[in-house]
């Protein structure tokens, strides 16, 4: 069956019960509002959806699990612009800009710009799902250990460019990152690292517990001083709405694409995540800027290029889930036991014997991405106004939410302990000026490196060398290198074009 | 003035919620048998929502809840299993309504290899086993080995050459893996990932050349034909792949496989017990449950508290052996 022809039958299978469409429909609200409250996530959503939709009809489960994905991954942004706290890891960048824009008084351009970009990546991503799912899965699996060794690398380069104003403090947080992703078990060895004999300590520090105890729990400790003043908030917005105006894509373009494609690329393959897709594509974006000096006080591009890049990796993520059965991320491991509970194992085999349950994936994620925009045009008014509620009312609450975010993921009291004193290293950190972006993608990243890097040595049975011997890892490590002395390039070249327009205006003279 | 309420406030509720986590059932004293269960069984899966362990207690979960009417919820604490288990050990779960999930040979092995403290594997009662998954070695579909005989002469006479992709170092699988290559007297390179579909897209790309797993994880990419299933570490051969030899029929006298299991306080009361390990055979037994673990690849098989323990207890004896011969020159 051709690819259109698996996404109408999917829309078929969409359509027939009407039933489904308001699963859908309540999925993809639900997504929206758990990825909008700060400590809720969309895997939150989705493990508590799980269970309900065994008793759905395969068609049901997996519509209204897309669905809370797509809206879950998306609504972290409106936490991200309209509080500065992400509403979940992935939106963690979207607060570099979007949050400066809308306290210049932007608040609806700056959601516009990040609703825009989510649908557009999101689109685009599932338009590349559709067409070359399997020949993407095949690039996939080109990825050895040596080539994750290396995007990992490429990847903490990154914090050399995000921070090229003070590159100590980046590379403190960046190794503090690293550092706290170790603690608890091996994941290879199953051996206890930096436990002290606690065995409290063996469960390690969760994704959940770390990155928002120190981006949102961080931020309420420095906002609490400000509690009680009466806030200023400047509104100076002429559109109420996230429809874009006319041409405010203008030169956005290329940025939009490009962080479309590493969000995609990114998502293919298993383990990298929505939080490093979204920061390579905000620093490709800055590296690329003519102005990068306006990244982080509200620019346009600061906005689009992680959400646009976050909400690709959804579909790339769903690529290597249906062709091979191999999850990207927690949330399409949640939506594969979804499948494999009715008997469906997603995996090659799945496209001849079921094709109509990979045509209701495609369709049901085309669908979802537009239906989360839908629903910004509807319902953002009402998110907006619940969020200018009083700090002092609503920062115990965001508070209370991310308590439980915190305590969910493992159902252990013990998180919540590591996610307050998480906040008080992100207070910390605030106060002294080192920057959290690093820490998380040496958290993320770190143990990418580290277990790629033993499993490479380990397959070559002890041999280093034969990183030469893999030409795409060797490319990724060119990459990373030339990140690395990118500020330095940058300086010369900007340098010798001053002296060359000086010299031009001196032969003038 | 509000500064300070607000602040308050928010201790009050952090820590309210804190005291909820701790709050814990007293009244396990005397608890009353004949209703049981009179509230809703809780099962803690120390592996994450949608992992396979996960998938199969909660197909019994439904399945007891549709037979019998009961509420079984499965609560998940992914990250890790040894610090589920110290926490089971709380006497206030003696009650009877808080059930665990641990394969006594896994708890062996952990004890064997450090990564436990303590025999744990002795000291819980286990409610019977619903799901024997064996060992299952494949390749990929354009490996030139399409028998496990080959496989193993081509490792034996190159050994240390071919790599093996399974999940984990030097613990259950690893222990495993050296004991079947120790009975089949030949060698193969060790790559752990951390992860099963990991090491399944590693075997996929080329990166490695034997895929170690259970059944029920290589199941979907068999059937695709992307991999080819060359043995199987079960007894008898499986129902679903009624052409893929055993490792006894090629001579390998092993079963080694993963039992999939819940167990419980070993104070809890004898007629719960009683209960609990009836039902869940009469649950096991029905066809409807059977035909579900099937489709997603768990290969039914009942085994009693009594043979759990001997299970146990057998492969706590093989482990010390492979570990003693693994660390033979440290």
């Amino acid at each position: 069956m051709s690819a259109l022809n698996l996404v109408f039958s999917g829309a078929a299978a969409i359509f027939e019960d009407p039933l489904t469409i308001l699963y859908f429909l309540i999925g993809v609200f639900g997504g929206i509002v758990f990825g909008a409250i700060p400590g809720l996530t969309g895997a939150l959503g989705v493990s508590l959806m799980l269970p309900f939709t065994f008793a759905m009809s395969p068609t049901q489960g997996i519509t209204v699990l897309i669905g809370i994905y797509v809206g879950g991954v998306s609504g972290g942004l409106i936490a991200s612009i309209m509080l500065n706290i992400p509403g979940n890891a992935a939106a963690i960048v979207t607060c570099f800009d979007g949050a400066p824009m809308a306290r210049n008084g932007h608040p609806y351009r700056a959601l516009s710009y990040g609703a825009t970009a989510s649908l557009i990546g999101g689109l685009f991503s599932g338009v590349v799902m559709i067409f070359v799912a399997t020949k993407l899965a095949r690039f996939g699996l080109m990825f050895g250990a040596w080539e994750y060794f290396a995007l990992g690398i490429m990847g903490l380069a990154v914090v050399i460019s995000l921070c090229s104003d003070d590159m100590i403090k980046g590379l403190i947080s960046a190794i503090i990152g690293m550092m706290l992703a170790m603690i608890g078990m091996d994941k290879l060895s199953s051996l206890e690292r930096f436990t002290f004999g606690w065995w409290r300590l063996s469960g390690g520090f969760g994704e959940m517990t770390v990155l928002m105890g120190l981006f949102a729990l961080g931020e309420i400790l420095s906002q609490l001083k400000n509690l009680g003043k009466p806030m200023n908030q400047v509104d100076s917005d002429e559109r109420r709405t996230v429809l874009p105006r006319k041409g405010a894509f203008k030169g956005l373009k290329k940025s939009l694409c490009i962080s479309s494609i590493i969000g995609t690329l990114i998502g293919v393959l298993p383990g990298v995540g929505q939080s490093t897709a979204a920061l390579v594509a905000y620093n490709q974006a800055k590296n690329s800027s003519k102005e990068p000096e306006k990244f982080g006080t509200g620019c346009a591009e600061g906005i689009v290029a992680p959400e646009s890049a976050n909400n690709a990796v959804c579909g790339g993520a769903l690529i290597p889930m249906m062709t091979l059965g191999i999850p990207g991320d927690t949330i399409t491991a949640m939506l594969m036991s979804g499948l494999i509970v009715h008997g469906l194992a997603p995996g090659a085999s799945l496209f001849s014997s079921n094709p109509e349950v990979i045509g209701t994936i495609y369709f049901a994620y085309i669908l979802a991405c537009i239906a989360m925009y839908v629903m910004y045009l509807l319902f953002l008014k009402y998110f907006i106004k619940i969020l200018s509620t009083p700090m002092n009312y609503m920062m115990p609450v965001i508070l209370l939410m991310c308590l439980i975010g915190a305590f969910t993921t493992n159902n252990r009291v013990f998180d919540i302990w590591v996610f307050f004193a998480m906040g008080v290293l992100g207070y910390v950190f605030q106060q002294v000026d080192i920057p959290i972006a690093p820490l998380t993608l040496g958290y993320v990243l770190g143990p990418t490196v580290e277990l790629n890097f033993r499993t490479a040595i380990m397959t070559f049975k002890g041999d280093a060398l034969s990183l030469f011997t893999r030409p795409l890892a060797l490319v990724l490590l060119a990459v990373a290198v030339i990140m690395l002395f990118w500020p330095m390039i940058k300086n010369t070249i900007q340098r010798r074009k001053k002296v060359r327009v000086g010299g031009d205006s001196d032969g003038t003279n | 003035m509000k500064r300070i309420l607000a602040l308050i406030l928010t201790l009050l509720m952090s820590l309210s919620l804190v005291a909820c986590g701790n709050a814990k059932d007293d009244t396990s004293d005397g608890a009353e048998t004949e209703n049981y269960p009179e509230k809703p069984i809780t099962v803690i899966v120390p592996f994450s929502a949608g992992g396979e362990h996960d998938l199969t207690a909660r197909t019994i979960a439904t399945r007891l809840h549709d037979m019998f009417g009961w509420t079984v919820v499965i609560q998940n604490t992914s990250g890790d299993s040894a610090a589920a288990i110290e926490y089971m050990k709380d006497s206030g779960n003696a009650d009877g309504y808080t059930l665990f999930m641990h394969s006594p040979e896994v708890m062996a092995s952990g004890f064997v290899s450090g990564q436990l403290n303590e025999d744990f594997y002795k000291q819980f009662t286990y409610l019977g086993c619903f799901v024997y998954d064996p060992l299952c070695i494949s390749v990929a579909a354009d490996s030139p080995f399409n028998t496990i005989e080959e496989l193993f002469t081509y490792a034996k006479e190159h050994p240390g050459e071919l790599n093996w992709a399974a999940v984990g170092a030097g613990g259950f699988n690893q222990m495993n893996s050296e004991n079947l290559w120790s009975v089949a007297g030949c060698e193969f390179n060790y790559v752990p990932y951390d992860d099963a579909s990991k090491s399944r897209a590693a075997v996929l790309g080329g990166h490695a050349d034997v895929f170690c797993s259970f059944a029920s994880g290589a199941k979907s990419s068999i059937s695709s034909g992307e991999l080819k299933a060359l043995a199987v570490g079960s007894s008898e051969r499986l129902d679903f792949w009624p052409e893929v030899p055993t490792l006894k029929e090629i001579g390998c006298d092993l079963q080694v496989g993963l039992t999939r299991c819940w167990d419980i306080h070993p104070d809890t009361p004898q007629e719960i017990v009683d209960i609990l390990t009836e039902k869940l055979h009469e649950c096991l037994n029905d066809a409807d449950t059977q035909a579900k673990l099937l489709e997603m690849g768990q290969n039914p098989n009942w085994m009693t508290n009594e043979e759990m323990h001997e299970y146990g207890e057998y492969y706590y004896g093989v482990y010390q052996e492979i570990y003693a011969r693994l660390h033979a020159n440290d």
